[in-house]
């Protein structure tokens, strides 16, 4: 075996994780990934995790109220979105989303109880194969609108201050 | 013919002096891939079945091809969901390829166990060496020792350890996860909340000052012992170092795949002559084990 291909064995796992761990912090930088992810070993370093990210899902009905998504929709995409938020990942959740039929929920069969006033209609859009419902059931669709927010963490009197680090809206599409 | 060992003491002596340190590095490592939490199905089945066949039969174990390929599944978990996975998936892809590159480069046991020994010191330094400059450069981690503090008002996993250290009460902390999560879900019931307050007591502070320097220091003395480059007197702390360091971190901070990894790789970089410290290795990841059962909800229970 020539002495290059033994030094190319032995320094290939950690010329791996010192590529990785680079690029990750190049990619932190740039865009607005979590030092927790992507392999730099951020973790326990910062209170900015996945976990202090989540998104706001509202959609615009057609008589002009707001409402708000229940159900988280595609799951492994949220994930993405909270560890690295970019907009194109967002208008593509939103873009989704606005193809969908949506219901309320609070009149879908066996929910008896109304939700309080001061709460905003609350919907969520039919899974691929769910029967349509009632038209009274049905919520129609304007635009959605996806917000990710993260909280930050104050130490001086121990608050969570929450701040909104993207938004798009996309106008619903015919169906 | 070796004489019959007189009681147990001496059996579990002898069987521990005549393993094979680097057979024993190999089995382990599947034993940890096949009850490493399962992500995405399709390649942990592929990984299952492979790991299995390497503890089953010695010669698949000490094939570089397996290594090659288990490398390539992890690999590709982690770079198909990077965003998701934890710093232990990517770890465990590299020491699979650190135990590609010592079988591959050369056929003799000794020079396979020099070269694994070489790669899991610089993989223990190298990810410590970026876990500090995380911590270096975060604007909450030292500043008022802020991630600690905000880790044991809200942190699940530091509850026992929050009240136990402050007295704060269970109740307490149990309100903060829910106000953390009432920040991210009122606006569903119509509320547009923006803060919201955390509470503790003036040992919180105390104590998220201790966890922010004893993880720094530990970590940075860890990182100079690891990437030392010579033996010599700094080098013979690296054992002693480590097994301290997953028997307090992990004691706490309850991440098994990461803390058995740590341990693997401490036992992989062990001198021949060091039998004492592979076993206090081996221990330590059945005690990191142990760690994981839940000892708050035990504990609170006998009371």
């Amino acid at each position: 075996m020539s002495i290059y291909l033994r030094q190319f064995y032995l320094w290939l796992a950690p010329g791996l994780l010192c590529s990785v761990a680079l690029f990750q912090i190049g990619l932190v930088r740039v865009s607005q990934l979590t030092p927790w992810k992507g392999g730099g070993f951020g973790m326990f370093s910062t209170v900015d995790s996945a976990n202090a990210r989540f998104v706001k899902i509202f959609i615009e009905t057609a008589t002009g109220q707001l409402a708000v998504c229940l159900v988280a929709p595609e799951p492994e995409l949220l994930r993405k979105i909270e560890a690295a938020p970019a907009f194109s990942d967002v208008q593509k959740l939103a873009a989704g989303l606005s193809a969908a039929t949506w219901v309320d929920v609070d009149r879908a069969p066996g929910q008896p109880q109304r939700r309080p006033a001061a709460y905003l209609q609350r919907v969520r859009p039919l899974n691929p194969g769910e029967p349509v419902p009632d038209a009274n059931v049905r919520v129609d669709c304007k635009a959605v609108r996806v917000e990710v927010w993260k909280y930050r963490f104050v130490p001086a009197d121990d608050h969570l201050q929450a701040e909104k680090i993207l938004e798009t809206t996309v106008a619903a599409s015919a169906h | 013919m070796n004489p019959r060992p007189s009681s147990t003491r001496e059996f579990i002596q002898a069987a521990w002096a005549s393993t094979d340190a680097l057979d024993l590095v190999l089995l382990l490592t599947l034993v940890l891939l096949l009850l490493r939490t399962p992500e995405y199905w399709y390649s942990q089945c592929v990984i299952l079945l492979l790991a299995v066949s390497g503890i089953a039969f010695r010669p698949v174990r000490e094939s570089a091809t397996l290594w090659l390929i288990l490398a390539a599944f992890l690999g590709a978990e982690v770079f198909f969901h990077w965003y998701a996975a934890d710093n232990h998936k990517f770890l465990e892809c590299y020491w699979c390829a650190a135990v590609f590159g010592a079988c591959s480069c050369s056929d003799r046991q000794h020079d396979r166990e020099q070269a694994l020994a070489f790669n899991a010191r610089l993989l223990i330094g190298l990810c410590l060496v970026f876990a500090l400059y995380w911590k270096l450069i975060s604007s909450s981690y030292f500043d008022r020792a802020a991630f600690f503090r905000f880790t044991l008002l809200t942190d699940p996993r530091f509850e026992f350890l929050s009240h136990w250290l402050t007295g704060v009460p269970r109740e307490v902390l149990l309100a903060n996860r829910e106000h953390e999560m009432l920040l991210k879900t009122a606006y569903a019931s119509g509320q547009d909340l923006m803060q919201v307050r955390l509470l503790g007591n003036l040992k919180v502070d105390l104590v998220a000052q201790f966890l922010t320097w004893w993880t720094f220091l530990f970590e940075a003395l860890l990182a100079v012992v690891f990437l030392w480059p010579r033996g010599g007197p700094i080098a013979r702390w690296r054992n002693a170092l480590l097994l301290t360091f997953g028997m307090t971190t992990y004691l706490v901070a309850t991440v098994r795949e990461f803390g058995w990894l740590l341990m693997i790789m401490g036992l992989a970089q062990c001198a021949p002559e060091q039998k004492w410290a592979r076993g206090l290795f081996f221990v330590t990841i059945l005690l990191i084990q142990v760690f994981t059962l839940p000892f708050g909800p035990i504990l609170q229970s006998l009371r």
